[in-house]
């Protein structure tokens, strides 16, 4: 491995993380959006302010490690929460829960027009050109889990919810503000030090510097993980290795590295070790603020799911690895592109080095010439 | 070495004489694939586009037996954009994939015809937004689609009794042929017919039938001939109706 590799690939992986970043007005659109949502909600007359509903966003947005799709076509998928504050398990069903959300939702003509039910939460599907759509999970607190019980600790516990299942008949915990909060304690050093940093060059102070705009090597990393997993199980859904796990498993490794590329390295080289087991053996990822939640708990059913799981960061580690021992950088950026995409690949490198010519034209040039005389024409499956 | 690593290592190096940028993989004993980027220059009535794709061909176990499939593997080509749902390339009607990769069973002209033709046609898509070769149909009406061409009519009903003779391989040249010609099979559309069928197991004209059966209107349904179903169709429906008179009367 040369040192130039090494800091030709730091910088691409940069700016390959920028690249899969949505962007900061697409970051404020989702927010204006669901913010609305929120208003409508609480306004006067609505048949459900009484309850006080709040709606947060959960998963990738507010973790700040959501990507773009693979294909432009493909849409955002916002994860919101609608926690109606004042309600509790005792007055209420699972599906009358559901029902005053939706019942509310409908109220409003606009809303109503895009909305569509799921099994367990409400989709808004926004036709502007922002492509994304927000599904709104209705929720309530959980008033009975018990933070020093359950070992995580009072803060974190207040923030805990219930939710329905898909078949509106239990009730099944989450807490996904909890989890936010432990991601970013897994974070804070370097959280910190960007935010304080990017505030220095915005010249605003560090409290008006928005959360969304700060992203650590953690992020980073767990967004190009993403991305190639997108494209290594492309054709292979049922196996692809679910982000919730890639996720706690990369920030429970995630040791505060300032650098991008020694922080993926880190991570991808401790993930398998932080997988733990129970009694007979079995795979546990378990979730951080509910320590009874076991995210990896379909391998035990399927573990062909955790050897692929493996296999895929071995696979990530090979990929690096024979990135950084590529022979010139035009070698080095022909070996990412399979593994990431040729367009985010193109772009980001054309970032990271704007006087590099991409090879593409250089094979080209060579390429065979071919005569199409009696195309098949393409079909497509239903 | 076994022989079908062999055979792919020999296709392989033939392939890449054009193609440099492709890489041979073994992903699992004898699971072989080939990825890397594809590049091309091609041209179709005056048009020549030149691009680069990346690509994954994935070898059947029983290569050359069965063709291979491809996925790009850029993020470029739309999921919406014809595909199966795994992400493989529908390079056309299985039934014609199959047809032109038996007609020369290497890896070269497979690359160098169906998969140049299906890029050089997304290319063109991309660029001009329509499809330089027509398209088929999605599903079951595709399928009708081509068999309508390959037969040269329009009757649906042609389309099936000859592919009645496929999927029952019951082919007898001096059989009158279903067209309705007044010729033999052999001097009429038996040619056509005997190349498929000498390729391909006959379940797959089973399950063209099926799907052109599929793809009939409501009007096409009313004076459909129903001596005209395959017979490993027919027992399957005539199984099914006996199953249900039985359920009918238990109950």
């Amino acid at each position: 491995m040369t040192l130039e590799r090494d800091n030709e690939l730091r910088q691409f992986l940069q700016q390959l993380a920028e690249s899969l970043d949505i962007s900061d007005a697409q970051y404020e659109a989702a927010i204006k959006h669901y913010e609305a949502v929120g208003d409508w909600l609480n306004k006067d007359g609505s048949p459900i302010a009484e309850y006080d509903p709040q709606i947060y966003p959960q998963g990738s947005f507010r973790l700040g490690t959501m990507i773009k799709p693979v294909n432009d076509k493909d849409e955002y998928d916002i994860d919101l929460v609608c926690e109606l504050k004042a309600l509790r398990k005792e007055n209420v069903t699972q599906k009358q829960l559901k029902d005053m959300v939706g019942g509310r939702l409908k109220e409003n003509e606009r809303y109503r027009k895009m909305l569509k039910k799921g099994k367990r939460c409400w989709t808004l599907q926004y036709a502007d050109s922002s492509r994304f759509h927000m599904d709104i999970l209705p929720a309530i607190p959980d008033e009975e889990i018990d933070g020093i019980a359950s070992g995580i600790g009072i803060n974190l516990a207040e923030s805990a919810i219930l939710i329905t299942d898909r078949e509106l008949y239990q009730w099944q915990r989450s807490n996904p503000v909890g989890y936010a909060e432990w991601f970013k304690e897994r974070m804070r050093i370097q959280f910190t030090a960007k935010r304080m940093l990017l505030a220095e060059s915005l010249r605003a102070n560090v409290e008006d510097v928005p959360e969304y705009k700060v992203k650590t090597p953690l992020q980073q990393s767990i967004q190009i993980l993403k991305r190639h997993r997108d494209i290594m199980f492309a054709d292979d859904q049922d196996d692809k290795p679910i982000s919730i796990i890639i996720t706690t498993l990369a920030a429970r490794a995630y040791n505060n590295e300032a650098d991008l590329l020694e922080a993926l390295q880190n991570i991808i080289a401790k993930m398998p070790s932080l997988i733990e087991r129970d009694e007979q053996g079995n795979a546990l990822v378990t979730n951080p603020v509910n320590p009874l939640e076991n995210f990896a708990d379909k391998w035990k059913k399927h573990p062909e799911l955790e050897t692929k799981f493996l296999q895929w960061l071995q696979q990530v580690r090979a990929d690096l690895e024979a990135a950084l021992q590529a022979g010139t950088l035009s070698d080095m950026i022909e070996e990412l592109k399979p593994r990431f995409g040729d367009r985010i690949v193109n772009e980001a490198a054309s970032k990271a080095f704007p006087d590099h010519s991409s090879s593409a034209k250089a094979v080209a040039s060579v390429a065979p010439s071919i005569s199409i005389t009696k195309p098949s024409k393409p079909w497509g499956h239903e | 070495m076994s022989n079908s690593e062999a055979l792919i290592r020999r296709q392989f190096a033939e392939l890449s004489e054009t193609y440099s940028e492709l890489r041979l993989c073994e992903d699992a004993p004898s699971r072989w694939a080939i990825r890397g980027i594809l590049a091309f220059s091609a041209t179709y009535h005056d048009v020549t586009i030149t691009d680069a794709f990346s690509i994954l061909v994935k070898l059947p176990k029983d290569y050359p037996n069965s063709p291979p499939t491809v996925q790009e593997t850029g993020g470029r080509i739309p999921t919406g954009f014809h595909q199966y749902p795994n992400r493989t390339l529908c390079l056309g009607a299985p039934v014609e994939v199959w047809r032109r990769f038996k007609a020369d069973p290497r890896l070269v002209t497979f690359v160098n015809t169906q998969v140049v033709e299906y890029l050089y046609g997304y290319a063109y898509f991309e660029k001009y937004g329509e499809m330089p070769f027509g398209e088929l149909s999605h599903g079951a009406q595709g399928i009708r689609e081509y068999y309508q061409e390959l037969f040269n009519t329009e009757d649906v009903q042609i389309v099936l009794a000859l592919l009645k003779i496929m999927a029952d391989g019951a082919y007898r040249g001096h059989h009158a042929c279903s067209c309705g010609s007044g010729k033999i099979l052999r001097k009429c559309h038996g040619p056509s017919v005997l190349e498929l069928l000498k390729q391909q197991p006959k379940e797959r004209f089973l399950q063209d039938a099926t799907n052109v059966l599929y793809s009939l209107k409501e009007s096409e349904m009313k004076n459909f001939d129903w001596h005209l179903l395959p017979k490993a169709l027919k027992k399957e429906l005539d199984e099914m109706a006996r199953e249900r008179a039985r359920r009918e009367k238990c109950a």
